[in-house]
């Protein structure tokens, strides 16, 4: 009875179990996101799962009772391609069971939408090759290694190229093979520890296959791949740049020196009188560097002034357009200046800066002067000649008329006066002789010292009745030096007499010598009327004089002298504060020229 | 009777020293430059003293002196100058046994001239220099 009963009751929850069961099973085939499709043992369409709607994009009705249009194979696994109207084709993957449906044969299959997944896999492969060709194709040089032990994993062409080696000598070798010893670090390069502790760009020095050493960039990063820590390093030859950008570099060197050795002072001056550059020699007139004088005005550093004066050639060639010389003496630094200033133009043929060079020609100034007087002295030697013998004529009658014993004796006085006056001309003519030839006497070694007391004996009896007082400051134990005393000897008598006369009250001459350097110095100090500026200007010029019976003649004479002597001749004066003369005569033997 | 020779190429001067000379008691004979000059020393007639001027052109007076030293004839000299040139022959001069003292300066100073010309001429007397 509970048998039966358990049997009846066991049919009832079967059939419970089997609804449930079936319902179960439609669901999962209704809500499938794979299609599913029966079809009969011929390929007939019987059965389509909604979802096989969206895999084909097409209403249900429209596939029953229709071929399913491909081979149907038992436990066959496929990928199909999904044509799907109006839209791009996907892709399956279709697996095929033979079954039994409503008792007939049948075929399973199922289908899964890969199309997705397929466009995903495609344009990752699209990419892949894009980096690829990129890679390979792109005009640095890259090299992909491994951080870890330096292994190179991959390169491209422009590498090949770089390095000089085929891509089959160089992944898998470390990557120090690639830099000369120079540029390594214990096993690795060093660019390679820079670019591991994180420096992006680096300058280093690869070397090639053929030994070749040459300049690169490189710039690097780091990341994962495939599980390994990878470096991307990027070379780029700069070995050309870094020529050019050297020679620039040596060119404006080269220009900087040759600006700097220019002995002449020269500068660049823009419209508005600021320096824009100067070289050493402009900048250490004033004491300083070319920096610190950059961007002042030239009129302020050069004349402490605050405009420019009325002659300067920078304004004028502003004004003008046109190149400007100019030549004067700067009382500060004592010199005599040639300053020339060009023009330089703009696009517009605007005047926007002068080059201004200064150029110190004192030098050339005293041999113009020299020169002058050497053309002076022969001329005066060629006067003498031709004037002396009309003069000894003149005189030579006028004594004989006297000895024919002239009665009337205004004629007698003035024979006597033409005579005196011949013997008058005749002096000044022998004066000038003197100083177009000085006379000439031995060079020999000399004590300067004893050379100046001998003419200061002749002279200090007479000074003593004048009030002069001669004081001596003589360097002990002088050198001696090699000079022709007898022209010397005339310099000094020269100087003492000068500086007497200077003293028409008395006074002191103090007369000091030293040595300064390679020469002999000999100071000549008065406490008399002393020189004005324009006298001083003057005072080696043949016939100046301030004495009423000068000639003026006597400093020309000392200055040709000593500058025979290959020395020097100088004035320190003010008005009212007493003159200094200063001879330098050179120590070193041979230092005396002669001329005829 | 003293013979002198005077050697200058401006006649004006040549004109002075002889009227000076002949009126004081000495015979003169002329020559109007260097050229001249040489041809009356190298001729017969006897000199006591020659006055003689340094710069002429053609020959100058150290041309003169030089030919005087070739031919061995040695005449007591004072030497002329307006110029200084007589100085830059000063050591020919005195390798022809001159000195500073035979020289005198145009425009001259005829007593002067005298005086030395008296002084040559009786040192030549005691020494009976050649001529």
């Amino acid at each position: 009875m509970k048998k039966q009963t358990n049997k009846a009751g066991q049919d009832n929850m079967d059939l419970q179990a089997l609804k449930e069961s079936e319902a179960r099973f439609r669901s999962i085939v209704l809500w499938s996101p794979d299609a599913i499709i029966v079809t009969d043992a011929e390929g007939k369409i019987e059965y389509m799962n909604p979802a096989a709607e969206g895999v084909f994009d097409r209403k249900l009705e429209s596939f029953i009772g229709k071929d399913f249009g491909l081979p149907l194979v038992d436990g066959e696994s496929t990928e199909i391609d999904i044509f799907r109207p109006g839209k791009d084709p996907g892709a399956g993957d279709m697996h095929v069971v033979e079954t039994e449906w409503l008792n007939k044969k049948a075929h399973l299959i199922t289908i899964r939408d890969i199309s997705e997944r397929k466009r995903a896999e495609e344009a990752l492969r699209e990419s892949e090759e894009r980096y690829r060709v990129q890679f390979e194709q792109t005009i640095d040089a890259l090299f992909l290694a491994d951080t870890q032990t330096g292994i190179i994993l991959e390169c491209n062409r422009a590498a090949m190229e770089l390095i000089g080696r085929e891509k089959s000598e160089m992944v898998g070798q470390h990557q120090r093979i690639l830099h000369p010893s120079e540029e390594r670090d214990g096993r690795f390069s060093k660019s390679f520890k820079q670019h591991i502790t994180g420096e992006t760009l680096v300058e280093t020095k690869i070397i090639k296959k053929s030994g070749e050493i040459r300049d690169v960039a490189v710039r690097a990063s780091t990341f994962d791949l495939k599980g390994k820590k990878v470096i991307l390093a990027i070379f780029r030859d700069i070995t050309e740049r870094k020529k050019s950008e050297e020679a620039l570099l040596r060119a404006a060197q080269e220009w900087r020196t040759t600006f700097d050795s220019i002995t002449d002072l020269v500068s660049l001056i823009d419209r508005e009188f600021r320096l824009v550059r100067v070289n050493k020699a402009f900048a250490h007139a004033f004491g300083m560097e070319p920096k610190e004088v950059v961007g002042k005005t030239c009129y302020e550093l050069v004349r402490g002034t605050g405009e420019s004066w009325f002659s300067c050639p920078h304004k004028k060639t502003v004004e003008t357009g046109k190149p400007n010389i100019v030549e004067f003496f700067e009382p500060r630094l004592k010199i005599y200046l040639e300053v020339s200033t060009s023009p330089i133009f703009d696009d517009k043929g605007e005047v926007v800066a002068t080059v201004h060079t200064a150029k110190d020609i004192t030098q050339r100034k005293e041999i113009e002067k020299s020169q002058r007087l050497s053309q002076l002295g022969k001329l005066v030697a060629d006067m003498a000649h031709e004037v002396n013998n009309p003069l000894m004529i003149i005189s030579g009658n006028a004594q004989l008329s006297l000895m024919e014993g002239v009665r009337d004796e205004e004629v007698k006085k003035n024979l006597k006066i033409i005579f005196e006056e011949c013997k008058r001309a005749k002096d000044i003519i022998q004066r000038l002789l003197k100083f177009s030839r000085p006379s000439r006497g031995e060079i020999k070694e000399v004590d300067i010292n004893k050379s100046i007391e001998a003419v200061v004996s002749i002279v200090e009896h007479q000074f003593k009745l004048i009030n002069v007082e001669i004081k001596r400051n003589y360097l002990k134990d002088p050198p001696l030096i090699s000079i022709d005393e007898q022209q010397m000897q005339e310099v000094f008598m020269n100087l003492i007499n000068n500086a007497s006369e200077a003293m028409p009250g008395g006074g002191a001459i103090t007369i000091t010598t030293s040595l300064e350097g390679d020469f002999f110095r000999i100071d000549l100090k008065d406490t008399g009327c002393g020189m004005s500026e324009e006298v001083k200007k003057k005072l080696f010029e043949p016939f100046f004089t301030t004495k009423e019976k000068g000639t003026g003649l006597g400093l020309a004479v000392c200055y040709g002298i000593i500058k025979a002597h290959n020395g020097e001749l100088k004035f320190e004066s003010e008005l009212n504060k007493g003159a200094t003369a200063t001879v330098l005569l050179p120590l070193r033997e041979g230092g005396v020229e002669r001329s005829v | 009777m003293y013979k002198i020779l005077v050697v200058d190429d401006e006649p004006g001067i040549i004109k002075i020293f002889e009227t000076f000379l002949i009126k004081n008691g000495f015979e003169v004979i002329k020559a109007a430059g260097g050229e001249e000059a040489i041809k009356v020393l190298n001729s017969d007639t006897k000199i006591d003293l020659m006055l003689l001027d340094m710069k002429m052109p053609k020959v100058p007076g150290i041309d003169v002196i030089n030919e005087m030293v070739r031919i061995n004839k040695r005449i007591p000299a004072i030497i002329l100058t307006g110029s200084i040139d007589a100085e830059r022959y000063l050591i020919d001069l005195k390798a022809s046994g001159y000195s500073r003292e035979d020289i005198l300066y145009k425009p001259t100073d005829l007593f002067e001239l005298l005086k030395l010309i008296k002084n040559k001429l009786s040192i030549a007397e005691r020494l009976n220099f050649d001529g």
